[in-house]
């Protein structure tokens, strides 16, 4: 996007300023496709009556009915098998597995059925189906309700993964998402569902595969996903208090992935720090440092820096949940050092 | 502050020098002006000599190793420089002496910003202790730390890594480290004072070369290429190299920079012969003995002379096209004539000059002539005598050859290429009769001289050759 052009979000909320938390938005999107298209219809553990663990389906049963938004028993693996065949007959299932670590549950479904179909039956068959579940530690959840699992399945051709950092983004990125003929899967922070931003009345789509420059500068690039775009962005600010001009951007889908916007960046500005809240061994810190290496390396003045989760089971003590998650000392204190000022 | 001795720039468009052999070995002491090195240019190998007294602490380019112009190949120190630098003695505050001691640390493996090793030094080697890879073992060869970024700008500025500071982690040369570095070396040699154009693009550093910028492309190719006379191979490969590699990227550069034009015009020299004739029979003592007897009156020395005279008439065909001031091209005339002959040698040619020789009468040009191609045949000559030409003649008339075209030598705008003596047709008052005919064929730079203008030149040179007594007015 060039600094001239206002972006959208910003241009709304200097409009109207309508803001909506991140539940809020995927709740909008989610209704105003089930307006739009009959075959678009919502399932999961608690999705229904209850709202959803995190409240985001709050209120749509009651306008969609059951039939449509629909309450399935705990067993990931039969329900993302039952999402998939409604896919293979033409419907647009909406599928919520309430915590990544879950989704361990659903990779036989998804890597070896939905992944697969449309390769297999020579384009044939589609699967046209969203799976949303979350990512993301610090809410005291201990080790199987913390993980960010997101390169799991980045890591399989045929599936599309979407990580949204925005309101703006979340909503967006669905709504292209559901509408989308191969199956997406989402992860959602569930830190972030309270998270507001501008999201304008109407609609909008975010095509997959276009990162976005959250703040543009000069000196550092910073991609970060998800809620690390946030912890992104505060560094930059701070950095920026040392006069230093800090890019951030947010690739906003893993896969179709946006490139050339980061290799571009880090062109520019000559060093790259990534920000992730997966495991960093063999995850996605590495894979978009390779891509930034190998597209931008005669540009690089420094190697490519990587901030992630520690490669421990997110720990239960407070305290030590907090030391395994990238945060804002930390990017600032990588950044300073990438720019050789220690 | 060590004194840097630079690959001289030696003539306008000249590149880079070839390290030939280092006279003095790293660490022996040398005297201002005593010969340090021999360097190859594309015209000559010659010496050059050492710009300051002291010790020569650092070679930086190994012999046979080409350099771009105004970089620096190696540095002399006085003694007490020299001394400080010596591996023996780091200098280090008493205080990161203790340290030192204390933490078993190397004070060799310390860097310091300043000139001598302080606490924080100590400090910071310590705290990057275990995670710091281990230096290279001595003697492995290995590139120069620097971050991609700075040698994309050192290749672009023409300046090699391998000459900087490094400021990164690990001595690293950095972006920044080059951009200090200005666009080009600051360069002073007092032997030679070269020049190095601000924009010119200098060759890719010996020890890196991005992809799609260069042929030389490394770690690809090497060591199957099949060594000189391998039997096997149905073929004998001559690397492109020295002096033959330069002829190669000068006649390229030429024949793809300057627009060539040939204009040949035939002219009877039965005068010339007899002006020889009647030279060498009636005064055999009156011209000078270049080296004892044998010396005698050539035709090269009567075309030198003409063409020199001819010249000041035509001054357009005695000009360079160069880069002026403002990077746009220009055209420079030049009072003087500075004629270039080419020399044939085993493999390869050269082009001493005649200087001024619109001001010598013949015996000086013979002598001259006699003298000049001895030595380059030698490989004696000195560097200033093959430089600075502003036209060139070519003969290859002793080979039979009736008429050629030739690669002009940059950045002159004319070549005169010379044929042999052929007797040949000629009508004169309706009669057809045999003469003495040669070919001289002018070639010239069509950015500078127009065919008519050529072709003007080309009639003075004709009417002097056939009437050689106007050679006496």
């Amino acid at each position: 996007m060039s600094t001239l052009e206002p972006r959208p979000d910003e241009l709304h909320a200097a409009v109207n300023g309508r803001e909506l938390t991140f539940a809020e938005a995927i709740r909008e999107a989610l209704a105003e496709e089930m307006r739009r298209d009959p075959r678009v219809f919502l399932m999961g553990e608690d999705v229904g009556g209850a709202g959803g663990v995190f409240k985001v389906t709050e209120g749509i049963q009651a306008e969609f009915t059951p039939k449509r938004v629909i309450d399935t028993p705990i067993s990931e693996a039969g329900i993302a098998g039952i999402a998939i065949g409604a896919a293979l007959t033409g419907m647009r299932p909406v599928l919520e597995i309430m915590f990544g670590d879950f989704t361990t549950l659903v990779m036989d479904q998804m890597v070896n059925q939905a992944a697969k179909a449309y390769y297999m039956s020579g384009g044939k068959l589609s699967v046209p189906m969203v799976l949303r579940t979350t990512m993301g530690a610090g809410r005291r959840s201990a080790a199987q309700h913390s993980q960010s699992l997101h390169a799991w399945t980045s890591h399989i051709p045929g599936l599309k993964v979407v990580i949204p950092s925005t309101p703006y983004d979340a909503k967006g990125l669905l709504k292209s998402a559901i509408r989308d003929n191969s199956p997406v899967i989402i992860f959602e922070d569930k830190m972030m569902y309270k998270l507001k931003g501008p999201v304008p009345e109407g609609e909008y789509t975010i095509p997959l595969g276009l990162a976005d420059v959250k703040r543009e500068g000069q000196d550092i690039t910073i991609v970060a996903t998800s809620s690390m775009v946030h912890i992104a962005l505060s560094a930059a600010e701070r950095l920026s208090e040392q006069g230093i001009s800090a890019e951030v951007i947010d690739p906003r889908t893993l896969f179709p992935l946006d490139a050339q916007t980061l290799i571009s960046s880090a062109k520019k500005t000559s060093r790259a720090l990534i920000v992730d809240e997966g495991y960093r061994r063999y995850g996605i810190t590495g894979e978009l440092a390779s891509v930034i290496t190998e597209g931008a390396f005669y540009y690089l003045d420094a190697p490519v820096r990587r901030i992630a989760a520690f490669d421990v089971p997110v720990p239960f003590s407070p305290p030590l949940e907090d030391a395994t998650i990238p945060n804002e000392e930390l990017v600032v204190k990588t950044a300073l050092e990438l720019l050789g000022r220690r | 502050m060590p004194i840097d001795v630079i690959m001289p720039k030696l003539e306008m468009a000249q590149d880079t020098g070839t390290v030939v052999r280092w006279l003095k070995a790293e660490g022996s002491t040398v005297q201002k002006g005593e010969p340090l090195l021999e360097i190859e240019t594309d015209k000559v190998a010659v010496q050059v000599e050492a710009p300051g007294s002291g010790i020569l602490s650092r070679v930086i380019a190994a012999e046979g190793e080409e350099v771009p112009v105004g970089q620096v190949i190696a540095l002399i120190s006085s003694p007490a420089e020299a001394a400080a630098a010596a591996p023996s003695a780091p200098a280090a505050t008493p205080v990161a002496q203790r340290m030192a001691a204390a933490h078993n640390v190397d004070l060799q493996q310390v860097q310091t910003a300043g000139r001598r090793i302080e606490k924080q030094d100590i400090e910071a080697y310590l705290a990057r202790g275990a995670s710091q890879p281990q230096a290279a073992a001595p003697g492995l060869a290995r590139l120069t730390p620097a971050s991609p970024l700075a040698r994309r700008l050192a290749w672009e500025r023409g300046v090699a890594v391998t000459q900087l500071r490094g400021s990164g982690l690990d001595g690293a040369v950095l972006a920044a480290d080059v951009r200090q570095q200005g666009p080009a070396l600051p360069v002073q040699s007092p032997a030679f004072s070269p020049v190095v154009p601000e924009d010119r693009k200098q060759p890719i550093p010996q020890d890196y070369a991005p992809p799609g910028r260069t042929g030389t492309e490394r770690g690809r190719g090497e060591g199957q290429v099949p060594s000189e006379g391998q039997p096997d191979s149905g073929y004998r490969v001559i690397p492109l190299k020295g002096t033959r590699k330069i002829i190669a990227e000068r006649v390229q550069r030429s024949f793809q920079s300057a627009p060539h034009i040939a204009l040949t015009l035939p002219v009877d020299m039965t005068e010339v012969r007899r002006l020889m004739e009647r030279l060498s029979a009636a005064a055999p003592g009156h011209l000078p003995a270049g080296n004892g007897a044998g010396s005698k009156l050539g035709l090269t020395a009567i075309l030198a002379r003409c063409c020199a005279v001819a010249l000041t008439h035509h001054p357009r065909l005695n000009a360079h096209v160069v880069e002026g001031s403002n990077a746009s091209l220009e055209i420079r005339e030049f009072a003087s004539v500075h004629l270039g002959m080419a020399v044939a040698l085993d493999d390869g040619l050269i082009v001493p000059v005649i200087r001024d020789a619109q001001a010598k009468g013949l015996s000086a040009i013979q002598a001259e002539i006699d003298d000049l191609v001895r030595r380059a045949r030698a490989g004696a000559l000195k560097l200033e005598e093959v430089k600075g030409s502003t036209f060139t003649i070519s003969n290859l008339g002793m080979f039979g050859i009736e008429q050629f075209s030739a690669i002009l030598n940059p950045p002159e705008v004319g070549l005169l290429a010379i044929g042999a003596i052929i007797p040949g047709p000629l009508e004169i008052q309706g009669q057809m009769v045999m003469r003495p005919l040669m070919r001289l064929t002018l070639m010239a730079d069509h950015r500078a001289v127009d065919g008519a203008v050529g072709a003007r030149f080309l009639a003075t040179l004709k009417a002097m050759l056939e009437n050689p007594y106007l050679l006496l007015t």
